[in-house]
């Protein structure tokens, strides 16, 4: 079968690769039909997670039709459509049967701190992802999910993990009435989360970006304010003078480990790697918040550490919430807002690239080429 | 001490607040006072920590080469086989997993065995002779068709910098030789002179 397949740092290339098998009786193999290229597979394609080894298969971000099942796999049949989210969860452990399905402790053998998710470096558990025409779906019980009939699948592939984390970003910020919510990234995430911040009632919802034309994408689909940090001296100030001097009542990290806007932050955590990734977002979000108020950080680190004002989150009393998006646990209410048309995630899709020319549509998605905001993988 | 409940006035002020924002579809539809982010996101479970075992599932085979954690007892029940650890960056990894998760050991050491496979993949791929896929592997043709401009800087950059360790490497034999000064050409005479005795 063609799978992607990871050459080093900014080199992956189409390939074969032997047809994935059953493996355990709770596995199935879906055949898949829609895949994403996420910005955390960024991460991976720059080099930054450690255990990212040469000839993996990335993607976690998949939809698919069942095309094989183990023997104990009860809730699907041979020929379902399925969205796959992108945690890899066992449904039974203790984590898992307190709805962190992202945190599961039964799928991921080489690290605690996080479940298994597909195509995500042996960090993640070693599984090969969906960037590929077949993939290996362990529990198969537990995450996959049947696709609604009439659900478009440009807009099912974006509920395995764009909308749910968004939403999540936007949940963990614990939005009250009339809340200022400031988003930093107007990445898909970004994005999805400005708009869900307004489902939880803020009254004001601000993006902060670099790129001039995902700003304009994010006002749109948002419907919220943009603002380009190249063009202010210093961000913490200038939200500090847009909120009255306080500061926003929640601020939400989507950019992760390779933020631009400072430049130590950029030496020492993505070129020399001294830290887990640039944690200039983070830094903003902490120094931005009012005293008292909430930061959600849905960006995504390396294991390390980073180097953040933890004595301003004492100081300002400030509350931290963070987590990998428990995707399961918000699918029934996520697929009612994309049926009901509140959230209409497939106009985040700028661009449809065949699979076999997975190398180019990388590249267009890490140097942000012909105004891409999401790209997705024809197979 | 005069107690607020939060929920006093919540209805009132959601309706105002959806007034103003009728434009934005489903403002406030999952607004929820309850959501106290100074709470860990989980739905509690009773506290006689009976659910702290489970019925684990059934081993995955193969398991016993599979790198693990020391922060876990053994393998996971299920697992990924995409790439199993092999050559030296197998033995690095190996040597990354004597190490917990805490220690920045254990992720220098597998930064570096990452490393090492990239050079060990292209090493392959030049024996395999696919070396020249380099480029495509690395989406130059999109590069080239979106931002021509960036690919020639950087191409006109690479050459430059070529050119100037080239012209510091071979001097000797591009540039025209000085001829000695005459100090220099003295104390050579010197030190023949002197070599006799």
């Amino acid at each position: 079968m063609l799978a992607m397949n990871y050459r080093g740092p900014g080199r992956v290339r189409i390939g074969r690769k032997p047809m994935p098998e059953i493996l355990h009786p709770q596995d199935a193999i879906v055949r898949v039909t829609r895949a994403c290229i996420c910005g955390s597979d960024l991460h991976l394609y720059h080099g930054n997670v450690p255990d990212t080894r040469v000839g993996t298969t990335f993607g976690h971000e998949f939809t698919g039709v069942v095309e094989e099942l183990g023997s104990e796999v009860r809730n699907l049949k041979v020929g379902d459509q399925v969205l796959v989210p992108f945690n890899i969860a066992c449904g039974r452990c203790v984590f898992c049967r307190q709805g962190l399905f992202g945190n599961c402790h039964e799928s991921n053998p080489q690290a605690t701190a996080v479940g298994g998710i597909y195509g995500y470096s042996h960090t993640a558990g070693g599984y090969d992802g969906g960037q590929a025409e077949y993939v290996r779906v362990p529990y198969a019980d537990v995450g996959p999910t049947i696709i609604p009939t009439g659900m478009d699948l440009d807009d099912a592939v974006l509920l395995t993990d764009v909308v749910p984390t968004g939403y999540q970003a936007a949940e963990m910020g614990g939005i009250q009435l009339g809340d200022t919510v400031v988003v930093f990234g107007a990445g898909p995430i970004g994005i999805m989360a400005a708009r869900c911040a307004w489902l939880f009632g803020a009254g004001r919802v601000i993006v902060i970006d670099q790129l001039e034309y995902r700003l304009e994408f994010a006002k749109n689909y948002a419907q919220c304010e943009v603002y380009n940090f190249r063009s202010m001296d210093d961000p913490v100030l200038f939200i500090k003078k847009l909120t009255d001097n306080l500061g926003a009542d929640v601020c939400i990290d989507a950019v992760g480990a390779e933020a631009a806007g400072s430049a130590m932050q950029t030496i020492t955590g993505r070129k020399l790697l001294l830290q887990a990734g640039s944690a200039t977002a983070l830094q903003w979000a902490i120094n931005s918040v009012k005293k008292g108020g909430i930061v959600s950080i849905v960006g995504v680190y390396g294991p390390t550490g980073n180097l953040i004002p933890i004595g301003n989150v004492v100081n300002k009393g400030i509350s931290i919430r963070a987590n990998q998006t428990s995707v399961k646990r918000l699918l029934p209410r996520l697929i009612e807002h994309v049926q009901n048309g509140v959230l209409n995630p497939k106009e985040l899709i700028t661009h449809r690239i065949p699979l076999s020319e997975v190398s180019d549509a990388y590249r267009i998605f890490s140097d942000k080429l012909d105004g891409c905001i999401k790209p997705l993988l024809l197979t | 001490m005069n107690e607020q409940n939060p929920t006093d006035g919540h209805a009132a002020l959601k309706e105002k607040l959806k007034a103003q924002k009728s434009h934005i579809k489903g403002w406030g539809i999952d607004a929820d006072p309850q959501n106290d982010p100074t709470y860990p996101m989980r739905r509690r479970l009773s506290g006689d920590k009976s659910h702290l075992a489970w019925e684990r599932p059934s081993q995955q085979s193969g398991f016993e080469d599979v790198l693990h954690s020391n922060e876990r007892p053994d393998v996971t029940r299920v697992f990924g086989t995409s790439a199993p650890a092999s050559g030296v960056s197998g033995a690095l990894r190996r040597c990354a997993f004597h190490f917990s998760e805490g220690r920045f050991s254990h992720w220098l050491l597998l930064l570096a065995a990452d490393r090492v496979d990239v050079i060990a993949g292209f090493a392959n791929d030049l024996c395999h002779g696919r070396g020249s896929q380099c480029f495509t592997d690395k989406g130059m043709k999109a590069k080239w068709e979106h931002d021509r401009e960036a690919v020639i800087t950087k191409a006109a950059v690479g050459v430059a910098v070529v050119g100037i360790l080239a012209l510091i490497c071979f001097r000797r034999h591009l540039l025209p030789q000085k001829p000695p000064a005459a100090h220099v050409v003295l104390a050579r005479k010197c030190r023949r002179f002197l070599s006799r005795f």
